[in-house]
């Protein structure tokens, strides 16, 4: 059950529609979090029944963790060490076996191909609701918040269905309290949900999507096509793959926020940053915030006495961060340029307190930015290493060449027109001329123009697709 | 309360613009296909017969008006209903004569393929299309369509066409010649679809026509030149569904059957690809077909 489709709306609204019967009859919390339970189960149920066995085994693992945790026991760090791992066991097993498996037979055998391929189906979200699960444990192991007693509101915690597939990646302090109290269902919570879920739409079927069909057509064809095809392919990729995870995280944020919950912003116009740095704090926001409390910190963070171990420190956030959207040397090596880039800006002085950029620095600064992130992902898309670079050196030899416009001329001028509108209203976003955040769900006269042409936009332009980038991790 | 009316406003503010933007595509689209006027001559087929015939060059040639509905991807199935969607509108009652464009893939493929009600939406107010619709893609897609009328414009074909409908132009913008010898290396490794001869579209094809001369409409069979490489690649299959045409033609009153290939189909600068004609190829092709009907009404 997709965001963008028809069985979700129909389930959001007989969702809503009961909560408002709740409302207005026991009103009564428990209630209120069964409705949801149930709903949350029945949504992450419907990709496939076996899925909802490994969801209750990663929040039993953690709410059992919990409970010993908060018991202070002297084995703490055993107990956390043995959640973490019984947690982590089936995403390594879906995720992680067939690389590490074939990476040892290469290392013995000196042949990858061991014929090992696990022919189950990953769950969908898995490190998602793993990640959001074990931040409960860790944190409980921290001292930072109590232990949770209520295991139907722990379960609502890990399978909250706005947020199960694709994140953001809850916390346990902000999620959980927001599940405990009372949360009514109101008309202006529901206009601000709509209005982002809206926004959120657009940019995955009508932007992301488009893109994706060419950007598809060129690297399915990489060596047939020009350097200056094969540059545009990768930033339309850059573009595409923004839209489609962020477009799905403000459908995550409004169907939530229709619900009367407000979960966290996972993208802050990641595009419009002048530094890498600022780039990561943009950027899939509560992945970042997890790696640097749970990883980050842990190694020590900037606390360190050598300078060199600081580098380890952040190379390891990167690395992790690759290997984490999947098993695979072309995300380790997308973290490790990434890696790179933060190190050099660091090293450029860019990052130091009393650093402020000139004016007239921003917009090239932006640009430059936004290229050397659209190099990583050309091997975050790319699989296959030799193909990447050379796609990376085709692109600097013959960048003169001409742009192939795909199948149709006027699908490709579509895409243009639909790509140059996008910016301008994510622009004005980003500047607060339009739209304002706090404001979205007020019916001016911005906020009810803004719906409409989006709606009809997504009605003439949108094209079907079955699939969320992120999904896959 | 500011809410529920700003709420009321949103909906009744999109339905009046998809309303508005629905109607201004239609009317495009009835322009770029003719359909919203009673013409003469009616052409009728897939990009084939659209690359290959001018619109406006034939009705200044003729004097007569030309309806020119010609889509990207229609099978003889498609085509069926097409036929049927223009004789149910009335604007079929004017017709003297349909063009039908033929190939040597005519028959090739399947029938009409489960996607095909889609290339209908724009006509789903027809209520025979409506039917159609409805009966094919299940309520839901239908209902859907039937509310947000802007979506049955969702496909770039059919965008592409209200926009050259509303300019009224209709010319072949393919300024390429095809590449003889990529062809020659496609075909050597046998990369080449194989003619056929599917017995269910026989039947549609036959009943296509029988609904048209039954009103008494003369159609022409119109096969525009495809390249003499790939005319060859099957020489014998090529040959025999010529044949078949050639026969049907003339076993029937109303029905004519004109073959531009042995003059044109070795003239290689006429071609964009193999199948299709540039826009010099057009106006050669265009002018033939012209001729064509002056002697036929001659």
């Amino acid at each position: 059950m997709l965001f963008n489709s028809f069985n979700f709306i129909t389930f959001f609204f007989c969702v809503l529609l009961l909560l408002i019967i709740e409302q207005y009859t026991t009103k009564r919390i428990v209630v209120r979090n069964t409705l949801l339970l149930v709903a949350s189960y029945i949504f992450y149920g419907w990709f496939n029944i076996g899925f909802l066995l490994i969801l209750f085994y990663v929040t039993l693992v953690n709410y059992a963790t919990g409970y010993l945790l908060s018991k202070k026991s002297k084995h703490s760090k055993a107990t956390l060490g043995t959640g973490v791992i019984l947690s982590l066991l089936p995403l390594l097993f879906y995720k992680y076996s067939t690389f590490i498996v074939s990476n040892i037979q290469l290392l013995i055998n000196g042949n990858a191909d061991t014929g090992f391929q696990s022919s189950w189906i990953m769950p969908v979200g898995i490190s998602f609701f793993t990640f959001q699960a074990l931040s409960y444990s860790i944190d409980i192991y921290r001292g930072k918040i109590t232990v949770e007693r209520s295991l139907p509101e722990f379960m609502l915690f890990v399978a909250f269905f706005p947020t199960i597939l694709s994140g953001p990646i809850e916390k346990e302090r902000n999620l959980l309290p927001q599940i405990k109290s009372y949360r009514p269902i109101a008309i202006n919570n529901f206009m601000e949900g709509a209005m982002t879920f809206i926004w959120g739409l657009f940019k995955k079927i009508v932007i992301a999507d488009r893109l994706c069909a060419y950007v598809d057509w060129v690297y399915g064809s990489a060596e047939y096509q020009s350097g200056a095809t094969l540059a545009f392919a990768a930033a339309l990729y850059s573009i595409q793959i923004y839209c489609d995870f962020s477009g799905y995280s403000d459908m995550a944020w409004g169907v939530a926020k229709a619900l009367g919950f407000d979960v966290t912003r996972n993208f802050r116009f990641p595009y419009f940053a002048t530094t890498i740095k600022e780039f990561w704090r943009r950027w899939h926001i509560s992945l970042t915030s997890w790696f640097t409390e749970y990883v980050y910190f842990s190694l020590g963070g900037n606390r360190v006495r050598l300078k060199v171990r600081w580098v380890f420190n952040i190379s390891m956030v990167f690395l992790l961060s690759g290997i984490w959207h999947g098993a695979s040397w072309n995300f380790l090596l997308w973290g490790c340029l990434h890696a790179v880039y933060y190190l050099m800006e660091y090293a450029c002085g860019i990052h130091r307190k009393d650093y402020k950029q000139p004016r007239y620095l921003r917009l090239p600064a932006n640009i430059l930015v936004f290229v050397l992130v659209t190099i990583a992902w050309i091997f975050f898309r790319i699989e296959d290493f030799s193909t990447a670079t050379s796609v990376i050196g085709k692109i600097a030899t013959d960048i003169a060449s001409p742009i192939a416009m795909g199948a149709s001329t006027f699908t490709f001028a579509c895409n243009m027109l639909l790509l140059v509108v996008f910016i301008i209203f994510d622009w004005l976003l980003y500047k607060h001329i339009a739209l304002k955040e706090e404001k979205l769900g007020e019916p001016t006269f911005v906020n009810i123009i803004w719906p409409v042409v989006l709606l009809v936009m997504i009605a003439m332009f949108s094209v079907s697709a079955d699939n969320f980038v992120y999904f896959q991790f | 309360m500011k809410y529920i009316k700003g709420l009321i406003i949103i909906i009744i503010l999109f339905f009046t613009c998809d309303f508005a933007v629905e109607r201004f595509m239609k009317h495009g689209i009835d322009e770029m296909y003719g359909l919203n006027q009673y013409a003469d001559v009616l052409l009728i087929g897939h990009s084939h017969l659209m690359l290959a015939t001018d619109k406006q060059q034939m009705e200044n040639d003729l004097g007569m008006k030309v309806s020119k509905y010609t889509r990207e991807g229609v099978n003889v199935s498609d085509r069926k209903i097409m036929i049927q969607q223009i004789l149910d509108s009335g604007y079929g009652d004017s017709l003297k004569i349909v063009l039908y464009g033929v190939d040597l893939c005519t028959f090739t493929g399947e029938g009409l393929s489960a996607n095909s009600y889609k290339l209908f939406y724009p006509f789903i107010d027809d209520k025979n299309i409506g039917n159609y619709i409805r009966q094919q893609g299940g309520a839901k897609d239908y209902w859907l369509h039937k509310l947000v009328r802007t979506s049955r414009y969702s496909d770039d074909g059919f965008k592409n066409g209200a926009f050259r409908g509303w300019l009224h132009n209709w010319s072949n913008l393919k300024s390429g010649t095809v590449d003889i010898e990529a062809y020659k290396r496609r075909l050597q490794n046998g990369d080449e679809r194989h003619i056929q001869m599917n017995p269910e579209l026989i039947a549609e094809f036959k009943e296509s026509i029988g609904m048209l001369t039954e009103r008494g409409i003369t159609v022409a069979l119109v096969n525009t030149p495809t390249l003499d490489l790939l005319n060859n690649f099957e020489a014998d299959k090529y040959d025999m569904i010529v044949e078949w045409f050639q026969t049907y033609a003339d076993e029937r009153l109303l029905v004519e059957y004109w073959d531009f290939n042995p003059e044109y189909s070795s003239q290689h600068e006429l071609f964009y690809d193999r199948l299709h004609l540039n826009s010099i190829g057009q106006k050669v092709i265009s002018k033939e077909i012209t001729q064509s009907l002056k002697n036929l009404y001659d």
